[in-house]
């Protein structure tokens, strides 16, 4: 089975024939060191075992041409090249010499998780011509008296396999694993060093040698085209049967989203766009909270700090963001919607390395490294200065405490035997908000005097992760408290005071190479405590009058959420071509007033078959279930024994690759929803399972992977999301329906470290539901609206152009890179809503915000 | 419980945002169409005895109005218990309630007890009801104005809550008295004469006794709240539509306009309530001008 991992290797220049003015000198170029991907992938890569020179030619030769020829290369699990493509020509007959000798290298295969499998590379063949060479001192001859090391410029990063040059003593030698070099008996005096580094700018010093002494120098080597991260997308023969995985690269750099993970998955098919451009995930017509948002396998508290300014974890603390629509493993649950599981990377083990990250709205600083041989930590710290601004401006004067955010992530590894990785993630966030209202509020006078927000949380997780041969477990324990409160004005409050514990743990058997098995054991268990004087808070699709004018209910207990599941899954393959999956996943649903337990049982089926090297099909139907949300199961405000929503997930798609690094992926998919809780005409109960919905569409993806200089991609998704609250009503629209959403972005390396990206966004306007009349109470002295049909209007369309621009100064032991982030370039003002005049007699729309510039600075060590 | 926060934090700040939004819509301190500005009920709520020795007084309920050519008419009624006063097919005045003539409550009349019993809405007179009496109820009265002008400009319906208990301390109508220009209580406002183009602040003035204290449903004391609405005709702009009697450091009375740039005869309403069905106004005139 050939497992698409591509690692992005960097050979030593491959020597061309000697001229009096050129010498070949054949080494054996190393591959750079892969990047540590997590224990579950790559456990070796492959290595050259024989290297074959390639004929330089004689054209090239003559005009003292050089060149670098990037090629994929696709390798046998028993290290025979099986193909060979040429990625980026050098034209002047390299290529063809370069294919011609790659066919001939031999590897020792690479090994994942432990066993010998096929994986395709990307290698970089140098041609360079060398100075003829002078009668060199045999080897042990004379004590060293030149020695030093060679780093990438800007991140110090050690350079295996680079050749190291006295051109004028004609000697030459290459640097090891830890980028050292050594010469011995270097005749005293001034003497050039050259250092040739394939992707890098050459270099070139003098150095001062005296007698009886020892020269020690440090050289840092530009790179040709700076990156501080490596490029790597994983395979596709996963778990998974359809599923989009970004890079930590491209994650960064797309415009408008400020780096932010969770911001970026709106970019793809299947996710509308957010009101006011915040963050909310809409998958395929479903709610935010029907989706599930996962780090690293489980769920955190909070997504977002303040209504979705920038989401609470680092996003350079991450690895890749996984986006899976529909139709996933058994592994995820809990959810009717899609999933989004951004996965924590690794901190480095090559040294210490940092940065600082200042912009308009906030500061952050990250530190990683080795504390011991197996031992790594990573630490971030953010905190945003909003609050310092308004201060200063005194653009809002009544804040008690502006609005700020601060969050922190703690990740320490630690390799502590053979087979076995113990990893501790700490993680907290704190939002804040309090304003003095001297007044009472224009459209509510009973909210008057404090106004107060503040969420936050702590988790700590526990990992282990064991895998040896066939086996993989991955047991993870996670503990933290959590809070939330706001006060508003004198009359209303709600407090909620959460600790959490989940456990969860997964076990993957690989059977034979054709069949993998994996089942686990997931649980979530929250005790919150509940304080509140509040109106029930409104439903998707039932407009309320104000909620100055509507009862408050008053709750203050302790409550249970108990959320037990246990799941399996074969990943069969009884020919290459076609994988199977099958699953099956039990959930249970316990909350504290309930009079019988809510169970589920969800059977899964997804199928991926590769029609040829170039198509993929890919189809999947099955069951999920989601829990109550909110209060729904508390006799206050819904029913204690509310059923999970349900959904009947199916899709059918194709992908296509198109070029090595351009792929296209065109899937369909029908979800029927049902069991959704909708308010009843008086309660208690408060709410019933009557609702159900439909969401069905078709999405469009054009994807080129990250490469070198590009990356970006076309998303196109025609959907619709429909509902129909209780029997007897007519359908009607799903309140973020949005028909057509187009999103086209591209990000493009320049010379001299320069960056630009665009990204282009349209899409339908979300639906409301009109006023159509109006009674005024006298004893408040507001207005109550009389609504119209539900969702009958839309807003108008969306478009904007978002473009980001990197300028990146590259230093000896650090780099710094400055960035404008330019949102809404040709200025307009989206529609986000709709406002009412005190009385609901005018209305006119709620606008976004205008051009927004945000200028950043990151210095990186 | 994970979401609660989310939903809440979006659902408070989608109120407060929304409540100082809309600079081109009309605003509710200007006066343009029919409109109540406040109803007031003489008592401020009907004290029931329900030992029946003493009948409850009637209740005679009084608008304040603004209509651009002289006052509407404004027609009350007794909705019927249970009626969502706020559905658009819910006719009170009109199918759905009892007209009040001069706009009396008599809970003594044989009628409006009949309505009230309705349905089992407010059965004055059984036993079990009488925990609730104490606690009080709301009675909804609905309104309608009118000046006859044709469309919305010229109608306004709504509801005042009348307030029905059994209690020994009822409830009295706060006393506006007064309303200064500036905030040292030194120069009353009527017929005062006012720059162009200028922000002036307005200081009302309660009578001694006003900001009443009472017992709450939970038996705690509270002190009432009083809140002003700020109405004016003319060019000008009031600046601070609401604002309230200090209380524990917080608040403010005043209320800060702008005059226009034009000479005019501006008649400013204010209108003060305790949070409790007790209200009171104020209505004074005064002219801008160079």
């Amino acid at each position: 089975m050939l497992l698409l991992l591509v690692i992005s290797a960097l050979a030593a220049a491959a020597p061309g024939q000697s001229t009096p003015a050129a010498t070949a000198s054949p080494t054996a170029p190393p591959q750079k060191e892969a990047v540590p991907l997590s224990a579950e992938h790559l456990t070796r890569p492959p290595a050259i075992k024989h290297f074959a020179e390639a004929a330089y030619p004689k054209e090239a030769e003559e005009a003292h041409l050089t060149g670098t020829v990037g090629l994929q290369v696709d390798i046998s699990e028993t290290g025979a090249v099986t193909q060979v493509v040429v990625l980026e020509p050098a034209g002047h007959g390299f290529d063809e010499a370069a294919l011609e000798a790659l066919r001939r290298f031999e590897f020792e295969p690479a090994e994942i998780d432990g066993k010998p499998a096929a994986v395709r590379i990307t290698y970089n063949y140098h041609f360079v011509l060398k100075p003829v060479e002078a009668a060199q001192p045999a080897p042990g001859e004379g004590p060293i008296n030149l020695l030093g090391t060679v780093r990438e410029k800007g991140t110090r990063k050690p350079l295996a396999g680079v050749e190291v040059l006295l051109l004028e003593n004609g000697r030459s030698t290459s640097t090891d694993g830890r980028g050292e070099f050594a010469f011995r008996d270097v005749p005293t005096g001034s003497i050039q060093v050259s250092v040739i580094a394939p992707g890098y700018e050459k270099f070139a010093t003098r150095e001062a040698i005296s007698a009886g002494r020892q020269t020690r120098v440090s050289y840092y080597v530009e790179a040709q085209l700076f990156s501080p991260y490596e490029t790597v997308v994983r395979g596709k023969a996963r778990k998974e049967v359809s599923e989009t995985r970004l890079s930590v690269e491209e994650v960064q750099r797309i415009p408008g989203t400020l780096g932010d993970s969770l911001k970026v998955v709106q970019n793809l098919p299947g996710v509308a766009r957010a009101p006011f451009n915040g963050g909310a995930i809409i998958i395929r017509g479903t709610g935010t909270n029907d989706s599930g948002i996962y780090l690293d396998g489980e769920r955190i508290p909070f997504l977002y700090h303040f209504v979705g300014l920038t989401s609470v974890y680092n996003s350079d603390l991450l690895e890749s963001v996984d986006f899976l629509p529909g139709n996933y493993s058994a592994y995820y649950g809990d959810q009717i919607g899609g999933v989004v599981d951004v996965k924590s990377r690794s901190s480095r083990t090559d040294g210490f390395h940092g940065y600082a990250n200042i912009n308009l709205l906030d500061t952050s600083v990250v530190l990683e490294g080795p504390l011991a041989k197996n031992l790594s930590v990573a630490f971030a710290v953010r905190r945003s200065y909003i609050d310092a601004i308004l201060n200063a401006t005194g653009l809002v004067s009544n804040f008690a405490v502006a609005p700020r955010y601060l969050d922190a992530q703690l990740k320490v590894e630690w390799r502590l035997a053979p087979h076995h990785t113990l990893t501790l993630l700490a993680l907290t966030d704190d939002d804040r908000l309090e304003l003095l209202l001297d007044r009472p509020a224009n459209n509510d006078p009973t909210v008057q005097g404090d106004f107060s927000v503040h969420q936050g949380f702590t988790q700590f997780r526990l990992r282990h992760v064991y895998q040896n041969g066939p086996w993989r477990i991955d047991t993870m324990g996670l503990v933290g408290p959590s809070e939330f409160s706001a006060v508003i004005g004198s009359e209303r409050s709600l407090h909620i005071y959460n600790h959490e514990y989940n456990f969860r743990s997964t076990a993957e058997y690989e059977v034979a190479p054709w069949l993998t098995s994996a089942a686990g054991l997931d649980i979530a268990y929250q005790r919150p405590r509940v304080q509140a004087n509040i109106e029930r808070p409104p439903r998707e699709g039932e407009p309320q009058i104000p909620g100055v004018l509507r009862d408050k209910v008053s709750i203050s207990r302790p409550l249970k959420f108990y959320l037990p599941s246990v799941w399996a899954e074969l990943r069969l393959r009884p020919i290459p071509r076609l994988l199977i999956a099958p699953g099956i996943r039990s959930e249970s649903y316990i909350y504290t007033d309930q009079t019988r337990a809510d169970r589920s049982l969800n059977p899964r089926l997804g199928v991926r078959f590769d029609l040829t090297d170039r198509v993929t099909l890919k189809g999947g139907v099955g069951l999920n279930h989601g829990p109550a949300q909110m209060g729904e199961p508390t006799s206050e405000f819904g029913n204690p024994d509310i059923r999970a929503r349900k959904s009947l997930q199916t899709s059918l798609g194709a992908e296509v690759k198109l070029t090595p690094e351009i792929s296209g992926s065109l899937e369909g998919y029908y979800n029927r929803l049902s069991q959704l809780p909708e308010s009843t005409a008086s309660g208690p109960p408060f709410l019933n399972n009557d609702g159900i919905g439909r969401t069905y569409g078709l999405e469009l993806l054009v994807r080129h992977s990250l490469s070198k200089r590009l990356f970006g991609w076309v998303a196109y998704t025609l959907s619709r999301s429909e509902r129909l609250n209780h029997p007897g009503d007519a359908w009607r629209l799903f309140t973020q329906d949005q028909t057509h959403i187009l999103t086209a972005i591209a990000s493009y390396k320049l010379p001299r470290n320069w960056q630009i990206g665009a990204r282009f966004r349209y899409a339908t306007g979300n639906n409301f539901t009109p006023v159509i009349d109006s009674r005024r109470n006298d004893n408040l002295d507001v207005f109550a609206p009389i609504f119209g049909a539900i969702n009958s209007e839309r807003l108008p369309s969306f478009n904007q152009l978002d473009i980001r621009i990197d300028k990146i100064w590259v230093y000896d032991l650090w780099n710094l890179d400055f960035f404008l982030d330019i949102q809404n370039v040709y200025n307009r003002q989206s529609v986000e809503g709709v406002t009412y005049s005190y009385n609901y007699r005018q209305r006119q729309y709620f606008k976004g915000l205008p051009i927004l510039p945000i200028i950043g600075l990151k210095g990186s060590f | 419980m994970r979401a609660l926060g989310c939903i809440a934090v979006a659902f408070v700040f989608t109120v407060w945002l929304l409540s100082a939004c809309g600079p081109d819509l009309e605003r509710q301190s200007q006066l343009e169409r029919v409109r109540v500005l406040a109803v007031r009920a003489d008592p401020a709520e009907i004290v029931f005895d329900p030992q029946g020795s003493v009948p409850p007084a009637p209740v005679r309920l009084t608008s304040l109005t603004y209509a651009p050519d002289g006052g509407p008419e404004v027609t009350y009624a007794l909705c019927r218990p249970g009626a969502n006063v706020y559905a658009q097919d819910v006719q009170c005045p009109g199918a759905d309630g009892l007209t009040l003539d001069g706009g009396v409550v008599d809970v003594g009349d044989p009628s409006v007890r009949a309505l009230l019993a309705a349905d089992g809405g407010v059965p004055l007179t059984d036993p079990s009801f009488q925990p609730q009496l104490a606690r009080g109820i709301q009675l909804n009265v609905g309104y309608l104005a009118t000046d006859g002008t044709p469309g919305d400009r010229g109608v306004e319906r709504g509801v005042y809550q009348l307030s029905l208990r059994a209690t020994e301390a009822p409830n009295h109508n706060p006393q506006l008295v007064q309303i200064f220009v500036g905030t040292n209580q030194a120069q009353p406002l009527q017929g005062a004469r006012l720059p162009l183009k200028t922000k002036v602040t307005f200081t009302p003035s309660l009578a001694p006794g006003s900001v009443e204290t009472y017992v709450d449903a939970a038996g705690q004391t509270q002190t009432e709240l009083l809140v002003y609405s700020w109405f004016a005709t003319g060019q000008g702009k009031v600046e601070d539509f609401r604002s309230q009697e200090p209380f524990n450091g917080l608040g403010k009375r005043e209320s800060d306009y702008t005059t226009a740039s034009v000479p005019e005869v501006v008649t400013l309403y204010v209108v003060v309530r305790d949070g409790r069905g007790g209200t009171d106004w104020i209505v004074r005139s005064f002219s801008v001008g160079p």
